[in-house]
C-alpha cells in the first residue's frame, strides 16, 4: 500500500504491546552482560500519546528500539496490531535521539526518502517533504547538508522525515532535546496537531516534566537502570486546551506530581550530585 | 542530566569474568588465524590445481623450507637487520628535519604561506625519482636510501604537525600568553606538546610510505637488504626466496606498524588530541 | 602611492598578469631557481651531479620539441590509467561485497591488511617471473597496489558507517539489500572509497616510476634510469621535474574537484592537508 499524499491524509494508529521486555547489552571486550531494562510491560491503544519519562541511562531509548524492531529484546514480545514485531519496518518511524539523517543527502532528500522508498516519484515524494519541512519551520533548509545545520534544526528535520513517511506508531527519542524554548513550543503546538490529524499512536521520550505534561494522554515513569515502569499518570485534561495561557497552572501541577515521581526514580547517588550542581 | 557511572551498573556473570576476558582473547586469536590458514590452502590447491612449476610458483611447503634455510644461515638475520637500520636511520632523519621547520614555519604563518606551493611542488616529486639523481650523487648503498626514506617521511611528518599546531585553540596560546609566557615559552608548553598527536600521525604515515620506498630503493641501488634479496632471488631463478622475502616484509611492517608505531600514537592521540581518534 | 595610481592605469590584461606573476608563493621559488642558476660560479661540482639551470632548461626545451618527453609520459600514463582502472574498480566492487557481510568482512579483514602490508613494490620481482620485462609487471604491480589500496579503504570506510544510519532507512521502509547498499553503504562508504582511490593513485604514480626504473624498457622511470647509468643528470633532473609537475596536474585537476563535489560538500572530510 503506496504511504503517498499530503500532510491531512489519515495513517491512522495501531496498538502497541509490550509484554515484559528485558534487554541485556553483552559488553564487546569481556562478553559480560549488562542490564540495561528490566521486566517492561506496556499497553498502548490506537492513537494515544504516551510519555515515557525516566532518568539517564535508564533504557528509554532501549525500548524504543525494540519497539522499532530495531533491537531484538532478551525476553519478552512487542506486537502492533496484535501482530508481533519481528524487524522493523515504515509503520513504526523513529526520530532517534541524534538524528541520523543521512550526510549524503540534503535535506530535502532526507525528509523524501521515506515517500521514496514507499513508492512516490522524486517529483511527489520533493513535494511532501518541503511541506513537512514547512511543517517544522524550516521551509528553506531543503537544499542544504545536514552538517550545515544547527543542532535543533537537524532535530527538526529529523522529525519531518518521520513524520513524512507517515508511520502507524511515532517512537521518538528526546526530538526537542536540542531545540530552543520558542522553537519548541510551537513544534510541540505542531505535533499535537499533526497528532490529532492523523490519529498516529505516539511514544515520547522526554527527560523534561512540563513537555510531558504539556503532551501525554498518558506518562510512563521508569525506575533508574534498568529501567521498569515506576508509576503511570493519566492526563485528563484536554489537549485542545493544554497550550492556552488559562491552563498554564494546571499543566504545572500535573509537572509538579511527575517531578516527584521521578525524584524517587532518580539514584540516590545522581540526585545528590544534581542538586549540588542545581 | 547526571549521567550513571558504569561501575554501578549490574552486571550479570561478573564473576566468569576472567574466563570470558579469556576466551574473548582466545577467540580473537582464533579470527586472526584462520584466514591465514585458508590463504595458506588456496596457494596449496591452486598449485595443485594449475600444475605449474616451482619456479614460476613455489608451494607452500618449499617456501617454508627456504625460511628455514635462510633462517639457518643468517640471511635473512643479516639483511632485515640491514634494512630496518636504513628505515630507521631514514625515518629519524626526515622526523628530525620535519618537526623543527613545522614549528618554525608555524611561528611565521605568512612565511609559511609563502612557502606552500615550493613544499607542495617537492612533496609531487616521487621519492624514488630522486633515486638516479642520488645514485649519481653518492653511489649505491646506505645514503641513497636513507635519503629516499628521509625524503618520504619529510612530507607527512611537516604536514600533519603543522595541522597539529593549527589545530591547538587559540585560547591556549593566549592563555599561556596572560601568564606572561614569551615567544619561546609559548613554543615550548604549548606549540610543541599540542603539535605531538599530529607530529605522531605524520611519523606513522611517513614510516609506511618510507618503508615502501625501503624495498624499492633496495631493488635499484642496493647490494644488501631485503628489497636486494627479493630482487637478487629472482635472477638466480629462486623465487621461492623470493616469496619467503616478500612475506618476511609483510609480517614485519603489520609488526613494526601494530605493535609500535599503532601504540603509540593511539596513546598520544588519545591524551592530547582533541578532535580525533586513532585507528 | 604612485606606483598604485600607475597599476590603476594598466590595461587589465597586464594587471592580471602581474598579480599572477606576484604571487608571494612564487617568491621562494625563484629564489631556488636563482640559487641554482649562480651555484656553478661558486661550486665545482661536476656537471652530471648537478646539472646547470641553462642546461636542464634546454634539455627540457630539446625533449619537448622532440617529443621523446611526451612519448615517455604517454607511455607512463597509459599504463598508470590501465592498471588504476582495474585495481579500483575491483577494489570498489569486491568491497562493497564484503562489506554487506559482517562475517565475510571480518574474515577478510586481516588478509586484506596483510597484503596491503606487502609493499606494492615488493611485488615486482615475482611479476617479473610470471610477465617478463615490460609492460606486464608494470601493470601487475600498478593494479595489484591499487586494488589492495582500495579494497582496505572502502572496507574501512564501510565499517566507519554508524549503524543508526541503517536502523534510519530501515524504519523508513527500506528493507531490501539493494536499498540499503544505494542508499547507506555507498554513499557512506564514499569517505574511504575515496581516500583510498587518492592513495592508490599516490602509491600507483610511486610504484610506476619504481619498476618502469626496474623491469621496463620505456616511460619515465625508465628514461631516468637510464640517463643517471650514462651519467646524463640533466635528463634526470628533467625526468623530476615532469614527474612533480604531472602529480600536480592530476591532484588539482582530478582528485580535488571529486572531493569537492562529494565527502566535503557532504561535511563528512575534515581538516586540510598542505
Ligand atoms: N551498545 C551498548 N552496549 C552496552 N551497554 C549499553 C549499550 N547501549 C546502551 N547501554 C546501556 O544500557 C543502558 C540503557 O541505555 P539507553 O540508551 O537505553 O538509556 P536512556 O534511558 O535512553 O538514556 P538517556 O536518557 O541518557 O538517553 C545504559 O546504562 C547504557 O549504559
Ligand atoms: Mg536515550
Amino acid at each position: 500500500m503506496p504511504v503517498v499524499g499530503s500532510v491531512a491524509a489519515k495513517p491512522a494508529g495501531g496498538s502497541l504491546e509490550v509484554n515484559d521486555v528485558c534487554h541485556e547489552y553483552v559488553r564487546a571486550g569481556d562478553k559480560t552482560a549488562v542490564i540495561a531494562l528490566g521486566p517492561v510491560s506496556l499497553q498502548v491503544s490506537a492513537g494515544e500519546f504516551l510519555c515515557l519519562l525516566g532518568p539517564s541511562g535508564c533504557g528509554k531509548s532501549t525500548l524504543l528500539m525494540i519497539i522499532a524492531g530495531l533491537l531484538p529484546p532478551t525476553r519478552g514480545t512487542v506486537a502492533v496490531d496484535a501482530v508481533p514485531v519481528t524487524g522493523p519496518s515504515r509503520e513504526r518511524g523513529v526520530v532517534f535521539q541524534d538524528y541520523a539523517l543521512l550526510p549524503w543527502k540534503t535535506v530535502r532528500s532526507n525528509v523524501a526518502l521515506g515517500p521514496r522508498l514507499a513508492g512516490a516519484s522524486r517529483r511527489e515524494a520533493n513535494q511532501i517533504a518541503d511541506e513537512y519541512l514547512e511543517l517544522v519551520g524550516m521551509p528553506q533548509a531543503g537544499d542544504r547538508y545536514p552538517h550545515e545545520l544547527s543542532g535543533g534544526m537537524r532535530q527538526r528535520a529529523a522529525v519531518a522525515r518521520t513524520l513524512a513517511a507517515k508511520p502507524k506508531v511515532l517512537l521518538m527519542d528526546e526530538p526537542f532535546a536540542a531545540v530552543d524554548a520558542q522553537t519548541r513550543g510551537v513544534l510541540q503546538e505542531e505535533l499535537v496537531g499533526i497528532w490529532a490529524r492523523t490519529a498516529q499512536t505516539v511514544v515520547f521520550v522526554t527527560h523534561s516534566v512540563e513537555e510531558a505534561a504539556l503532551l501525554a494522554d498518558r506518562v510512563v515513569v521508569m525506575s533508574s537502570a534498568p529501567g521498569r515502569v515506576q508509576e503511570e499518570f493519566p492526563v485528563t485534561l484536554p489537549h485542545q486546551v493544554r497550550f492556552s495561557r488559562e491552563s498554564a497552572p494546571r499543566v504545572a501541577e500535573v509537572a509538579a506530581s511527575l517531578l516527584a515521581s521521578v525524584r524517587v526514580a532518580q539514584p540516590r547517588q545522581s540526585r545528590q550530585v544534581a542538586s549540588w550542581s542545581g | 542530566m547526571v549521567g550513571l557511572d558504569t561501575a554501578t551498573l549490574p552486571r550479570v556473570g561478573a564473576g566468569r569474568s576472567r574466563s570470558a576476558w579469556f576466551w574473548a582473547r582466545a577467540s580473537s586469536l582464533v579470527k586472526l588465524t584462520v584466514p591465514f590458514v585458508f590463504l595458506v590452502a588456496v596457494w596449496q590447491m591452486s598449485a595443485l590445481v594449475l600444475g605449474l612449476s616451482n619456479y614460476l610458483y613455489p608451494r607452500p611447503a618449499l617456501v617454508l623450507r627456504t625460511f628455514g634455510v635462510l633462517v639457518a644461515h643468517g640471511v635473512l638475520l643479516s639483511y632485515t637487520e640491514t634494512s630496518m637500520w636504513r628505515w630507521f636511520v631514514g625515518v629519524g632523519v626526515g622526523t628530525g628535519v620535519a618537526i623543527p621547520v613545522a614549528l618554525a614555519l608555524s611561528f611565521y604563518r605568512p612565511f609559511a604561506r609563502m612557502m606552500f606551493p615550493l613544499i607542495n611542488f617537492f612533496t609531487a616529486i616521487v621519492e624514488l625519482a630522486w633515486i638516479p639523481l642520488f645514485v649519481l650523487w653518492f653511489g649505491y648503498g646506505f645514503k641513497v636510501i636513507v635519503l629516499s626514506i628521509a625524503y618520504v617521511t619529510f612530507f607527512p611528518v611537516l604536514a600533519n604537525t603543522m595541522s597539529g599546531i593549527g589545530q591547538i585553540p587559540k585560547a591556549s596560546v593566549q592563555a599561556a600568553q596572560t601568564l606572561g609566557a614569551n615567544r619561546w615559552q609559548v613554543a615550548l608548553h604549548v606549540l610543541l606538546p599540542g603539535s605531538l598527536p599530529g607530529s605522531v600521525t605524520g611519523v606513522r604515515t611517513g614510516a609506511g610510505y618510507g618503508f615502501r620506498s625501503l624495498i624499492g630503493a633496495e631493488m635499484i641501488a642496493a647490494q644488501s637488504g631485503l628489497g636486494y634479496m627479493i630482487f637478487e632471488s629472482r635472477a638466480n631463478q629462486l623465487t621461492q626466496r623470493t616469496v619467503a622475502g616478500m612475506i618476511t616484509i609483510g609480517v614485519l611492517w603489520l609488526l613494526v606498524d601494530r605493535l609500535y608505531l599503532r601504540p603509540i600514537e593511539k596513546a598520544t592521540v588519545e591524551r592530547w588530541g582533541l578532535l580525533r581518534r586513532a585507528r | 602611492m604612485s606606483s598604485r595610481f600607475r597599476r590603476g592605469r594598466a590595461p587589465l590584461v597586464w594587471r592580471v598578469c602581474l598579480r599572477t606573476v606576484l604571487r608571494p608563493g612564487l617568491v621562494p621559488v625563484a629564489v631556488v631557481l636563482a640559487v641554482w642558476a649562480v651555484l656553478p660560479y661558486f661550486d665545482h661540482l661536476p656537471v652530471y651531479k648537478l646539472p646547470h639551470l641553462t642546461q636542464v632548461a634546454s634539455e627540457l626545451w630539446h625533449l619537448a620539441v622532440s617529443g621523446t618527453i611526451f612519448g615517455a609520459l604517454g607511455d607512463s600514463l597509459s599504463r598508470l590509467v590501465i592498471a588504476f582502472v582495474i585495481g579500483a574498480t575491483l577494489g570498489v566492487a569486491l568491497g562493497v561485497a564484503v562489506a554487506l557481510s559482517r562475517a565475510l568482512n571480518d574474515f577478510l579483514m586481516p588478509l586484506v591488511a596483510f597484503f596491503n602490508a606487502i609493499a606494492g613494490i615488493a611485488w615486482i620481482p615475482l611479476a617479473i617471473v610470471w610477465f617478463g620485462f615490460g609492460s606486464g609487471p608494470v601493470l601487475f604491480v600498478i593494479a595489484n597496489n591499487v586494488f589492495f589500496i582500495v579494497l582496505y579503504n572502502t572496507l574501512l570506510g564501510a565499517e566507519g558507517i554508524p549503524r543508526v544510519m541503517y536502523d534510519a532507512v530501515r524504519t523508513l521502509g527500506g528493507d531490501r539489500r539493494r536499498t540499503i547498499v544505494r542508499e547507506v553503504l555507498v554513499p557512506g562508504a564514499m569517505v574511504g572509497v575515496l581516500g583510498g582511490l587518492r592513495t592508490g593513485l599516490a602509491f600507483a604514480w610511486r610504484a610506476l616510476v619504481a619498476v618502469e626504473m626496474i623491469a621496463a624498457s620505456n616511460g619515465l622511470g625508465f628514461m631516468s634510469i637510464q640517463a643517471s647509468r650514462v651519467f646524463d643528470g640533466s635528463t634526470v633532473v628533467s625526468v623530476i621535474l615532469v614527474i612533480g609537475v604531472v602529480w600536480i596536474l592530476m591532484d588539482r585537476l582530478l582528485l580535488r574537484p571529486v572531493e569537492a563535489l562529494t565527502v566535503r560538500r557532504w561535511g563528512m572530510m575534515g581538516g586540510a592537508d598542505l
